[in-house]
């Protein structure tokens, strides 16, 4: 059985794929900012010695940008590498499978979707 | 040269080094007494590699001068390669006891104390010639036998985990040192020791010997002289030279490139080589050897070399110089220029280009990991183009700036100098039609503001902005503006995450001690984002002062 741990964004509930959570945390405190990168990164933070991208997910959703910082970041790991999703909520563990049937009211979000159409947004250099 | 340096910095180094050279005395009588321990030798090694360093951050010539001829020695008798000999040791004592000296009257006066240090130099570069190789005697041959049953193969992803746990270690060690009480120094110090060499270790486990990319020079120098008619001899040497596994990947393609154009735009057709009374066989040589903490391959051939009319004549077709420019360069500075980008000239597009990059590439690659690249040519004779790279990427000394709340990391061999700006001090800033820039007493180089190239707001006069780092090789140099310098150190380099595309700005990052995320500037790629020269064009302008050698 998929699992899917379930999140809500701005009135939102979006289950993400267990496979790439790794865990939740409170929101960093502080975020180094990298300038030119995409609209959707937030910065960098420090998780147990490695480096971890903080995202916004509000462009990938077409949300408007959260008036306040999110309280959460949802940590997940894709091809090798972490990243820091800031959400309002983290909830409970899901079926994916009861997902697809359409018993419950959540979209699923697409990591490899998100993940690697920012490098593709990001800015063309050279 | 008498500039007035930072009092902070200044006083920060003149103890540290002092502290330092106490126990240097210690370890050179040590080694007087066994020439052979090898780890005396790194560790003074080392030392003398980060004064020299910290020197030339602090625009302390003489020191800096002293320091790198005395690495000199040093470097050759690393990993036990070659001995010291007694009178090699008295020499170092002494370059000791004048470094000490003029130490001291620097603390006293603020100022390096001028001096003629011609004799010990000569001295010193005399004593690296005469160093004695190891006895083969019957130990050496000894170990030699058993070395099959002594060396083992381990997987290169254990070599990375062991890597990334030393970065661990040393993120950990910089903690430490940012929150130590005094009675901790010691067993700090020994602990900054014990890393450094181990640091070493790691660093040897991961290195392979360049011989691997030597192999592959035959058949591509063959191919090329079968396509284009040539004869070429291709030597190599240095093929046990040895280089960390990453670098050695990232330079392959740049060397391979210059191998390409020596062989086929240097090189002439056999009968064009009779006419100019040289033999039909042109000599293509490849060889790479270590140097103060570096790698220096140089691929040289004997063929028709660079002509600086012909390249001087292109750079202006395409508009990388000016007329004006152009009439104040020295020929060794025009040839420079093939680098520039965009550069090419007619005979290079024929055959064989288009296989891969130019010359400009070439540079950009080696630069983006901290090395350089130089060429000298006479023409009619040859060409040598010498590459200088980093021993390793994984561990890079830099320097922390902070601006504007944000910190950044500078690595320290493209820092050439930081100066501090004071009301009446020795250097101003101006600015004109194209920009700001800082007047020296005896040059004047282009000033960037890192927010500007970031895109950001920038509220005029907002703060006094009190150091300028300048950065650069010798003939293109640029200041940024920083507000404070937080700090000189070794830090774990760490790939920026690849969700993030190329950044033309930052190469990387790190993590400071408190947790702390910094990037690591590239200073090539903010020249170009600034819309500065990346290859010592439009600069002439400025008079270099410095020698500057190397990093």
């Amino acid at each position: 059985m998929t699992q899917a741990l379930s999140i809500t964004l701005s009135g939102r509930a979006l289950a993400v794929p267990a496979e790439y959570v790794r865990e939740v945390i409170r929101a960093p405190r502080e975020m180094t900012r990298v300038p030119l990168a995409a609209p959707a990164v937030l910065g960098l933070f420090n998780l147990h010695g490695r480096i971890v991208l903080g995202l916004s997910l509000s462009p990938h959703l077409g949300l408007a940008a959260a008036a306040q910082g999110r309280n959460l970041c949802l940590v997940i790991e894709y091809k090798e590498e972490l990243y820091g999703l800031a959400v309002d909520a983290a909830g409970g563990v899901l079926s994916l499978d009861r997902l697809a049937e359409g018993a419950d009211a959540f979209s699923v979000l697409d990591i490899p979707g998100l993940i690697d159409g920012l490098s593709r947004a990001a800015p063309e250099q050279e | 040269m008498g500039f007035s340096m930072d009092d902070d910095l200044l006083e920060d180094f003149i103890s540290d080094t002092s502290e330092r050279l106490t126990s240097l005395a210690a370890d050179i009588l040590r080694l007087e007494k066994n020439p052979q321990d090898s780890d005396a030798v790194a560790r003074i090694f080392r030392l003398v590699h980060n004064m020299k360093g910290n020197c030339g951050i602090l625009g302390l010539k003489r020191l800096e001068k002293l320091a790198h001829h005395a690495e000199n020695v040093l470097g050759r008798c690393q990993g036990g390669r070659m001995l010291l000999t007694p009178a090699a040791v008295a020499v170092i004592l002494q370059a000791h006891d004048r470094i000490a000296a003029a130490l001291s009257a620097l603390a006293e006066t603020g100022r390096e104390p001028p001096g003629d240090d011609t004799a010990l130099l000569d001295a010193l570069d005399r004593a690296a010639q005469q160093l004695q190789p190891p006895p083969t005697d019957t130990a050496a041959v000894h170990v030699a036998e058993e070395a099959g049953a002594k060396s083992l193969r381990v997987g290169v992803d254990t070599l990375e985990y062991i890597m990334a746990m030393l970065g661990e270690l040393v993120l950990a060690r910089n903690q430490l040192h940012e929150a130590a009480p005094k009675q901790l120094r010691d067993p700090l110090q020994r602990l900054d020791h014990a890393l450094s060499r181990l640091q070493d270790g790691v660093m040897r486990a991961r290195m392979q010997p360049v011989g691997g990319l030597w192999a592959r020079l035959p058949r591509l120098v063959r191919d090329i002289s079968i396509d284009l008619n040539r004869k070429i001899r291709l030597e190599t040497g240095g093929a046990d030279t040895e280089i960390d596994r990453q670098v050695l990947e990232l330079v392959r393609d740049p060397i391979m490139h210059l191998v390409r154009n020596a062989a086929g735009h240097g090189i002439e057709p056999p009968a064009a080589r009779v006419i100019a009374g040289k033999p039909p066989e042109g000599v293509v040589r490849v060889t790479a050897h270590h140097e103060g903490g570096q790698v220096v391959v140089e691929v040289a051939d004997d063929g028709r070399g660079l002509d600086p009319a012909v390249i001087g004549r292109a750079a202006l077709e395409k508009g990388i110089v000016k007329q004006e420019t152009l009439d104040t360069m020295r020929d060794e500075d025009v040839i420079q220029l093939a680098f520039a980008p965009g550069f090419s000239t007619t005979q290079e597009v024929t055959a064989l280009s288009g296989r891969g990059m130019g010359l400009d590439v070439v540079k950009t690659n080696i630069e983006r990991i901290g090395g350089s690249v130089e060429v000298e040519s006479q023409p009619g004779k040859g060409a040598l183009f010498t590459m200088r790279i980093p021993l390793t990427l994984a561990i890079l000394p830099a320097l922390v700036a902070a601006v504007d709340g944000a910190w950044y990391a500078f690595p320290r061999n493209m820092v050439r100098q930081v100066l501090r700006l004071k009301k009446n001090g020795p250097y101003t800033i101006e600015r004109d039609g194209k920009g700001r820039w800082l007047r020296m007493r005896d040059a004047s180089v282009p000033l960037v503001s890192l927010q500007e190239v970031c895109g950001d707001d920038v509220r005029a006069a907002k703060s006094l902005k009190p150091y300028v780092i300048l950065l650069g090789h010798e003939t293109a140099r640029y200041g940024v503006i920083v507000d404070d310098i937080r700090d000189a150190r070794d830090i774990v380099v760490k790939p920026l995450p690849k969700a993030l595309g190329r950044n033309a700005l930052f190469s990387g990052a790190a993590l400071m001690g408190a947790g702390r995320v910094v990037l690591i500037a590239d200073p090539t790629g903010i020249a170009r984002a600034a819309g500065l020269p990346t290859a010592g064009i439009d600069m002439a302008g400025i008079a270099v002062s410095e020698a500057g050698g190397g990093a």
